[in-house]
């Protein structure tokens, strides 16, 4: 529903009224993954709602809620002892809850992104356009007098194509996935679940940090990779397959830098998705090795 | 492994920084047995209950439970195991009704029907939501979930408390008819007489070591003597009557405690050696729990 309102707001004004408010953040357009002239394109600001706090912070509660739940918020409420009872294995009952917790975000994600069709489809804009040219005896004198453009009601279906925000859709979902399963593996050593979600919340903190750090000077530009923000890149995924004719499904990207390469969009998501695997290994470690503290 | 035993403990330790929960505990509980645990609080009978059901990993020693070597082979300890923890908690946001059904779906050996019955049995209202059930009703839950199992083994830590004396006593029924059905009873409980009355073997833990096994089948027919004048030196005494360890308190220096089973030799026959011996009989009581548990306290 949000992205659907999101793109009715959108669709309210025509673009290049923003162009003199672009021009005030010029000097932050090192912040942005992408030149600030693609938000004065439909694309653009289409794909700025995934960076919509809103979005993110339904996306993110739902990972950290579930995931700090799964052990310590059971902990906490005394269930695990009767539920582990049973004979149940441990890394079972965080896979039956990992599947729900994955499938919950996955519907999250996707209506995000049929929200964003629908808006697309059932939406008009206001675009201006130069009317047709007058023509007396065949000659066109368009040019002697001044005309103001025509304002016309254009469908958003026709301004922009759908399949440029399903690589974004996947990168919406590795990052709750991401931050998801490392709810999982903290909530898998710890004893209380209101000291889980502190300690996750703040890692991402921390991470925004380090992501801003690294974005703000020549210098401080290698500690962008260390900060899992990196690889969450919505409006570079929009532009890149837009503008720069690159497939959603590319994963590295060939360049000069010391690396020789970066990620394509296929690749920031894959990147995510390769760290949360890795924060559940560590989680079903934990957790099948661990002593469970009595109820308090 | 003894296939006899349902559970055997041998030397198991649980250390955690600074301190011993569980000190070299060893116990024997046969198959078919109702073995009941008793101590202080702190004194481990929680802790060997969670390690038995791997909740928490031992330091060293082994344990069995129905045969299968517990923390190896975790699941199949739990799948012949029926426990009850002290202060069991359920999902809040349940009915009643959808937590016997979990329970009884989520064990291969839960039995809904009797889980119903035993729910009946203890007056609990099955539509009411967990968040607003009383503490007590949230026991009788737990319980009708964990007695429904058919299950080989019950482990029981505090079955019966908050609950009223009406309702203890129709728990206590729940539990001795688990036993008629064959299987074993482990109970873990700071009431004597719930482990005088329902059990055959009980275990005195005191900072994490079995301080004293108790036979109850013999402790029932031995009763506590109470003399006075006592003798610097006596003949060995006949069997079945033997001095207890422990003297008697700083009033009571000029008193001394016998026992005596009266499986071995009479009250009559023992009577006749204290009265040959010039020592005056003052009180006479049979011997129960309540003894046993104080001596091991006091020589702790």
């Amino acid at each position: 529903m949000f992205t659907w309102v999101r793109i009715w707001t959108v669709a309210q004004f025509e673009l290049s009224g923003f162009q003199p408010l672009i021009e005030q953040f010029r000097v932050f357009e090192k912040f942005s993954p992408v030149p600030l002239e693609q938000f004065l394109t439909y694309e653009g600001i289409i794909g700025l709602t995934f960076a919509e706090p809103i979005l993110l912070l339904c996306i993110l509660t739902w990972s950290i809620s579930r995931g700090s739940d799964v052990v310590s918020g059971e902990l906490n409420r005394g269930t695990l002892e009767l539920l582990l009872s049973q004979p149940i294995k441990r890394h079972r009952l965080l896979l039956a809850h990992g599947l729900i917790s994955v499938l919950g975000l996955a519907v999250l994600c996707t209506s995000a992104f049929v929200g964003l069709v629908g808006g697309i489809y059932t939406n008009s804009t206001p675009v201006l356009e130069q009317p047709d040219p007058v023509k007396i005896m065949g000659i066109d004198v368009t040019s002697l007098w001044s005309i103001t453009p025509v304002q016309r009601m254009v469908p958003l279906s026709e301004l922009v194509p759908l399949e440029n925000y399903i690589a974004p859709t996947v990168n919406l979902f590795s990052l709750g996935f991401f931050v998801l399963a490392l709810s999982v593996m903290v909530s898998s050593i710890d004893q209380y679940r209101w000291r889980t979600i502190g300690i996750v919340i703040g890692i991402y903190v921390l991470q925004a940090l380090l992501f801003i750090l690294g974005k703000s000077t020549k210098k401080t530009r290698f500690l962008v990779p260390f900060s899992f923000l990196a690889a969450y890149q919505p409006d570079w995924m929009v532009q890149a397959t837009a503008h720069m004719n690159m497939s959603p499904l590319t994963f590295f990207v060939p360049t000069n830098e010391w690396l020789g390469f970066h990620f394509g969009p296929a690749g920031f998501s894959a990147a995510l998705l390769t760290l949360g695997i890795a924060c559940y290994a560590v989680a079903f470690i934990a957790f099948s090795r661990r002593d469970l503290p009595a109820p308090t | 492994m003894n296939p006899s035993l349902a559970i055997e403990v041998d030397k198991l330790v649980k250390q955690y920084r600074g301190f011993r929960a569980l000190d070299e505990l060893s116990i024997e509980v046969p198959r078919g047995g109702v073995f009941g645990l008793l101590g202080p609080n702190g004194a481990g009978k929680t802790t060997l209950l969670r390690s038995l059901m791997g909740y928490i990993r031992s330091t060293s020693g082994k344990a069995f439970m129905m045969g299968h070597p517990v923390g190896l082979d975790s699941l199949a300890v739990r799948a012949t195991t029926a426990y009850l923890p002290a202060e069991a908690k359920l999902f809040r946001m349940m009915r009643g009704s959808s937590v016997l059904e979990f329970f009884s779906h989520v064990h291969p050996r839960g039995n809904l029907k009797r889980a119903k019955e035993i729910a009946e049995s203890l007056q609990l209202d099955l539509r009411r939501v967990v968040a607003f059930m009383s503490t007590g009703m949230r026991q009788k839950l737990a319980i009708a979930c964990v007695l429904a199992t058919d299950c080989e083994l019950l482990m029981l830590d505090e079955p019966t408390a908050n609950l009223d004396p009406t309702v203890r006593g129709e728990v206590m029924n729940l539990i001795r008819q688990s036993h008629q059905r064959g299987a074993t009873v482990v109970l873990s409980s700071h009431i004597l007489d719930e482990i005088e009355d329902l059990c055959d073997r009980a275990a005195i833990v005191v900072e994490g070591k079995v301080q004293s096994s108790v036979d109850l089948h013999t402790m029932r027919r031995s009763f506590v003597l109470k003399t006075r004048n006592p003798k610097p030196s006596l003949p060995q005494p006949p069997d079945g009557l033997r001095k207890q360890s422990q003297t008697a308190s700083a009033s009571k220096q000029s008193s001394e405690l016998w026992e005596l089973d009266t499986s071995l030799l009479s009250i009559n026959e023992a009577m006749q050696f204290l009265i040959h011996h010039e020592l005056q009989l003052t009180d006479i009581q049979p011997l129960g729990l309540k003894a046993i548990y104080q001596s091991c306290s006091v020589s702790s």
